[in-house]
C-alpha cells in the first residue's frame, strides 16, 4: 500500500492550489471547442519546468483529468465536442440540451466522469508497480523493441491510416536523430545554428500540437458557425446525481470499457467513449432512445473517457508507451524533470511518483466539485471569440518555448515544426506518432547501438535482436498491431466503397 | 470533373519528398557509423512512402473539383506572414513589443467586426494590453524568464 504512505504529500497548500488551478484551467480549456487536451497539457509543460517535479506533475495530471471532462460542456451546449474523447457525449448530451435539460446532462457528465475516473486511478495504483518490476528484466534489445512497439502501436491503432501513422512515427525518430550521435558524439543533420543542440522535446510538443491549432483557429475565426448556446434549464443537482448513481449498468459498462481501452497503448479517449456508448446502447432495454436524449448515453461515454485517464498511464509509467496522445505529452513532462519510466519511478523516485498518482485521485474530487459549479455558468466559455484564443495560444507558445532553456533557436524550431505539421495534418498525418517518435527515438537508438555492439561480439546482431521470449513477444505484438490495423482499414475502405456504390 | 491531385496523392508526394530528402541527407557524404540509425530510419520512410504512393496512384482515386480547398490561402497567408515576421524580429526588436503587435494584428485581421469599427478597435487594444501585462507578470516576475529585450523591449 505504497500509495497511502505518500497521500499526505498532496495536501499541502501549494499542491492543493495547483490542483484547483489546474482543474479549473483544464475544464475551461477543455470546454473551448477547437482546443484539444493534448495541446493544453503541452502548453502547460514550460510552466512546470520551473517547479519541483512532484508539483509540476500534479499540475499536468490535474489538467489532463479536467480537460477530458471539460470537453463535454461544449459537446452538450453547442454540439461541438471540446475534445475527440467527447464525441460520443454529444450524441445524447446535445439532445438533452435541446429539450431544455442541459444542466441535467452536465450533472450526469461530471458525476460519471468522477466515478469512472476514480476507478481508473485505482487500476493505475494496483497495476503499475508489478508491470514496472517486469521492466527490470529488460536489456538493450528489449528496450529497443519496446520503443519500436510504442511507436508502432500509436502509429497504427491510434491513426486512421496505417502507413501514414507509421510514416509519422518514423519521421519523429528521424527528427530525434538531429544533433550529436549518442555513441560517437559527432553532429548529424546540423545544417543551421538553430539545430546545434538537437530538437528539444517541449519545443517539438508545443510546435506539433499548438501551432496547427492556431492556424486552424484563424482559418475558422471568420466563418459563420451555428454555435447557439442552449439554455441550461432548471434541474435539481441532488436529484440528478442520485439518478446518475442508480444507472449502475451504464456506469459499469462505461468504466470497464474505459479501463480496458486506456491500458491498450495508443487507443485514447475517443475510442473509449464511442465503444462504451455503443455497448451501452446494445445492452440497453431501450436502445431506440439513444440519440434522442438518453441519459445512459452521456453516463456511459463520460465514465469511459475519464476511466481511460488512469489506465493510459500504466504502460506509460512502466514501459514508456503512452495509452493516449495526451499521455505521450505527459511523458515529455516526466522526461524534462529527469524522470524515466520504469522501476526507478517506484524505487528512487517513489515519493514523486506516488504523490503524482495520489494527486490524480484528489484531482477527480476537484473535477467533480468545480465541474458541477461551472455547469451553472458554462455558457460564457463558448462565447470567447476564436481570434482571441488563436492570438493567446500564439504568444503563449512562443514564450513557453523560450522559457524552457532561454533559447531563441527553440522558438524557431517550434514554429517551423508547427507549420510543417499543419500541412501534414491536412493530408491525414497525425502529430501523436511524431511526438512519440521524438520521445522514443533516442531510447531506440541508444539501445540499438548497445545491442549491436553486444551482438557483434557474440552470435551476430540479427540473432541477438530476435532471440529470447520477450523480444519475440514484442516483435509479434508489433506485427499484430500492424496486421490488425491493415485489416480494419481495408474493411472500412470496402464498406465506404459499397456505400458509394 | 476530376483533377489529378487528390488529397491522398498529395500526401504521397509529401511523404516521398520528405523520404527522398532524408535519404540524400543521411547517405550522401556522411560517415556510415555516425549516420547508421538515421540511414535505417530514412530507408524505412522511403519504403513506406513508396507503398503510400503506389496505393494513392492506383486505388486513391482522383480528386474532385467540388471538394473544399485543402488550405484557404487567402485566409491563412496574413496569419502566416504575422507569424514569420514575429519570429524573425523577436530577438532583435524585443519579445514584448513584438508580441504586442502580433497579438493585436491577429485580433484585427481575424476579428469578425470591421477593421475600421472604433469600438472593436478599442476593445482589441484593451485586450492586447491586458494580455501583455499578464504575460509580463507571469513570465518576467513570477517565472523569472528573461526574454531578449532587443532594441525596444
Amino acid at each position: 500500500m505504497d500509495f497511502l504512505n505518500y497521500f499526505g504529500n498532496v495536501f499541502t497548500v501549494y499542491h492543493i492550489s495547483l490542483l484547483i488551478g489546474g482543474t479549473f484551467a483544464g475544464l475551461v480549456l477543455g470546454a473551448l471547442p477547437g482546443l484539444s487536451p493534448t495541446m493544453a497539457v503541452a502548453l502547460m509543460i514550460p510552466f512546470t519546468f520551473h517547479m519541483e517535479p512532484a508539483a509540476g506533475l500534479i499540475l499536468l495530471g490535474a489538467m489532463y483529468t479536467a480537460t477530458v471532462a471539460g470537453g463535454a460542456i461544449s459537446a452538450i451546449l453547442v454540439n461541438v465536442p471540446g475534445a475527440p474523447a467527447n464525441i460520443a457525449t454529444a450524441m445524447d448530451g446535445h439532445q438533452l440540451a435541446k429539450q431544455g435539460r442541459a444542466a441535467e446532462a452536465l450533472y450526469y457528465c461530471f458525476t460519471s466522469s468522477f466515478i469512472g475516473g476514480v476507478l481508473g486511478i485505482f487500476v493505475l495504483i494496483f497495476f503499475t508497480p508489478p508491470l514496472a518490476d517486469l521492466a527490470l528484466k529488460f536489456g538493450p534489445t528489449e528496450l529497443f523493441w519496446i520503443a519500436i512497439l510504442g511507436i508502432t502501436i500509436i502509429g497504427t491503432i491510434g491513426s486512421r491510416s496505417v502507413i501514414k501513422g507509421l510514416l509519422s512515427g518514423l519521421f519523429g525518430i528521424a527528427l530525434s536523430t538531429i544533433g550529436a550521435n549518442p555513441m560517437l558524439g559527432e553532429d548529424r543533420f546540423v545544417y543551421s545554428e538553430h539545430l546545434e543542440s538537437g530538437i528539444h522535446i517541449v519545443a517539438a510538443l508545443i510546435g506539433l500540437f499548438a501551432v496547427p491549432q492556431i492556424l486552424t483557429l484563424i482559418e475558422e475565426a471568420r466563418k459563420d458557425k451555428n454555435t447557439s448556446v442552449h439554455a441550461l434549464g432548471e434541474s435539481k443537482l441532488v436529484r440528478s446525481v442520485v439518478y446518475n448513481l442508480k444507472r449502475f449498468k451504464a456506469l459499469t459498462i462505461g468504466s470497464l470499457v474505459g479501463i480496458i481501452v486506456g491500458i491498450i497503448p495508443g487507443a485514447g479517449g475517443q475510442i473509449a467513449g464511442l465503444v462504451a456508448y455503443d455497448q451501452a446502447r446494445k445492452l440497453s432495454r431501450n436502445p431506440e432512445n439513444f440519440g434522442k436524449g438518453e441519459p445512459d448515453g452521456v453516463i456511459a461515454a463520460e465514465s469511459a473517457n475519464n476511466a481511460m485517464v488512469g489506465p493510459s498511464l500504466v504502460p506509460l509509467l512502466t514501459l514508456s508507451i503512452p495509452g493516449s496522445p495526451t499521455a505521450a505529452v505527459l511523458l515529455g513532462g516526466l522526461l524534462i524533470h529527469g524522470l524515466f519510466p520504469g522501476p526507478d519511478l517506484f524505487t528512487i523516485h517513489a515519493e514523486v511518483t506516488w504523490t503524482f498518482i495520489d494527486s490524480l485521485l484528489v484531482a477527480q474530487v476537484f473535477m467533480l466539485v468545480i465541474g458541477l459549479i461551472l455547469s451553472r455558468h458554462s455558457g460564457w466559455i463558448m462565447k470567447i471569440p476564436g481570434h482571441y484564443m488563436a492570438a493567446t495560444i500564439f504568444i503563449l507558445a512562443a514564450f513557453g518555448t523560450y522559457s524552457i532553456q532561454s533559447s531563441y533557436s527553440d522558438v524557431v524550431v517550434m514554429a517551423t515544426l508547427g507549420v510543417f505539421m499543419y500541412f501534414a495534418a491536412k493530408l491525414g498525418f497525425s502529430p501523436a506518432p511524431v511526438v512519440l517518435g521524438i520521445i522514443l527515438g533516442p531510447i531506440a537508438e541508444d539501445n540499438f547501438l548497445q545491442g549491436k555492439l553486444i551482438g557483434e561480439s557474440g552470435d551476430g546482431v540479427f540473432s541477438y535482436f530476435t532471440s529470447g521470449m520477450l523480444n519475440i513477444t514484442m516483435i509479434i505484438l508489433c506485427a499484430a498491431s500492424i496486421a490488425y490495423s491493415v485489416y480494419t482499414e481495408t474493411k472500412a475502405r470496402k464498406m465506404r466503397a459499397s456505400l458509394i456504390k | 470533373m476530376k483533377t489529378f491531385i487528390s488529397r491522398e496523392r498529395l500526401a504521397a508526394i509529401y511523404a516521398l519528398v520528405v523520404g527522398l530528402i532524408l535519404l540524400v541527407a543521411s547517405f550522401y557524404g556522411t560517415d556510415p557509423e555516425v549516420y547508421l540509425f538515421p540511414r535505417i530510419t530514412a530507408a524505412f520512410i522511403a519504403v513506406l512512402a513508396l507503398i503510400l504512393s503506389y496505393d494513392a496512384f492506383t486505388h486513391g482515386g482522383a480528386g474532385d473539383k467540388q471538394e473544399p480547398a485543402l488550405v484557404e490561402w487567402k485566409v491563412l497567408l496574413p496569419g502566416l506572414a504575422v507569424g514569420a515576421i514575429y519570429v524573425l524580429l523577436l530577438e532583435r526588436v524585443g519579445f514584448y513589443t513584438c508580441s504586442f503587435f502580433a497579438f493585436f494584428a491577429i485580433c484585427m485581421i481575424y476579428g469578425k467586426r470591421s477593421l475600421f469599427d472604433p469600438q472593436a478597435f478599442a476593445l482589441k487594444l484593451v485586450v492586447t494590453v491586458v494580455t501583455m501585462i499578464v504575460l509580463y507578470v507571469l513570465f518576467w516576475k513570477l517565472l523569472n524568464v528573461r526574454t531578449p529585450t532587443g532594441i525596444l523591449f
